[in-house]
């Protein structure tokens, strides 16, 4: 009987407790041609060492726990088929760019803080009573947003910016695509204060255009697309207000 | 949540983590960070590249001061360029803004949203069009050029004979 076909995961290892810095631990397990990734971590966690520590929770793309950096990329674990390495190893990686709180699990409180800073809802002035039913959107309103309401807070854009890495004052790439999501929304009218967030040298003027944060998004939301817009859109209307002053903003 | 640098590089200091948890040092890039993968080694190539548009801008700005002084300084200085040095430096520089000009106008698509009508100009068309007008541009220069040398040259024979 031909022996059942194994592959080796090399994932890294952190105790806080017990670790002055991160390691690895190599594990063998069995493969079969679908497993994803994170099956190949739940196998371990629930078969061969029940204290590896990761985040993981739809197993379908959507919810974005399950972010870490295979083989060097930032990836989606459930989306990132063990096949496309097989035979060689997996060497399964936290997120880069964030503090280790174990294991494969990074402390999100950063990106969580920048998040709330751009107010990803949307910001009425004049709310309309109930009674006078939804506010509607046409095709091409809800295109105009549409590709960066899709973004799922996986944090990989994040890891993937060396700007990040360098400046962690930067408000980031998936911050900034979702700021702007709302301030292309038909329904809202809360640009102004995103702008004053977005439109600083923490915000899109401390992106550089490594392009890497597109390159790594699992939703294709193109956050790199989002900053370039919002800095063509703001230099726009700061010569409009330079030109027209009387139709200032 | 404040940060700090240390010698590590920069560290996140977590006011209220759970408890249990505790900060990790978070180390810098490394210094070759660029070289990590190919996209970033471009990155730094195309940046890279702004440094040789600057220079050249700076030896084009000098050029209009020596037109400025009078014919005998332009012809000195233009005698000058012909030196094989300078003649490299312009092969150099033409190189990096060929880079500059094509990785810039590959990331036209990213800037503003172009539509006709209610449809979205896609990113390839607008960088398409962004490559049509760069070509077109550079035919009217050489254009500009050609017609200019010949009409020098039709003067200075027409002085001669």
């Amino acid at each position: 009987m031909a022996s059942e076909p194994t592959i080796t995961i090399i994932a890294a290892r952190y105790s806080p407790e017990h670790d002055a810095k991160p390691r690895t631990q190599s594990y063998t397990i069995p493969y079969r041609e679908d497993m994803v990734v994170l099956d190949g971590l739940n196998y371990i966690k629930s078969y061969v060492d029940g204290s590896l520590t990761f985040r993981w929770s739809c197993r379908m793309g959507i919810c974005g726990s399950c972010g870490m950096t295979v083989n060097g990329v930032p990836t989606l674990t459930c989306a990132s088929f063990l096949r496309d390495f097989y035979p060689g190893e997996v060497v399964v990686e936290p997120l880069a760019n964030f503090p280790l709180i174990r294991d494969l699990a990074i402390d999100m409180t950063d990106f969580m803080e920048k998040l709330k800073l751009v107010k990803p809802w949307i910001i009425r002035e004049d709310e309309k009573p109930v009674a006078q039913g939804p506010y509607s959107q046409t095709p091409s309103q809800l295109e105009a947003y549409d590709q960066y309401s899709a973004c799922i807070n996986c944090m990989l854009c994040y890891a993937a910016c060396p700007v990040y890495a360098m400046e962690p004052e930067f408000l980031g790439p998936a911050a900034i695509a979702l700021g702007r999501r709302y301030n292309l929304d038909s329904r809202d009218q809360g640009a102004l204060e995103r702008l004053r967030v977005l439109a600083t040298s923490d915000g899109i003027w401390d992106c550089t255009f490594v392009g890497e944060c597109s390159v790594v998004c699992p939703k294709n939301v193109d956050p790199a697309k989002a900053i370039q817009q919002t800095k063509v859109d703001t230099t726009m209307n700061w010569y409009k207000n330079l030109v027209l002053p009387w139709g200032r903003r | 949540m404040s940060y700090a640098r240390t010698e590590k590089g920069w560290v996140r200091e977590i006011g209220a983590a759970p408890a249990g948890y505790r900060p990790a040092d978070q180390p810098g890039l490394p210094s070759a960070w660029w070289r990590l993968n190919r996209r970033y080694t471009l990155y730094m190539w195309r940046e890279m590249s702004s440094v040789f548009v600057a220079l050249w801008s700076l030896f084009f700005l000098n050029q209009l001061n020596q037109v400025r002084r009078g014919e005998a300084a332009y012809e000195a200085s233009v005698a000058a360029r012909r030196r094989p040095a300078w003649i490299a430096f312009h092969a150099v520089t033409l190189g990096f803004a060929i880079v500059h000009s094509v990785t810039f106008l590959l990331a036209a698509g990213k800037g503003p949203t172009l539509r006709v009508g209610d449809r979205r100009v896609p990113e390839r068309a607008v960088a398409a069009g962004a490559f049509a007008g760069w070509a077109g541009a550079s035919l009217l220069v050489l254009l500009v050029l050609l017609l200019g040398g010949r009409r020098d040259t039709d003067e200075a024979e027409g002085a001669a004979g």
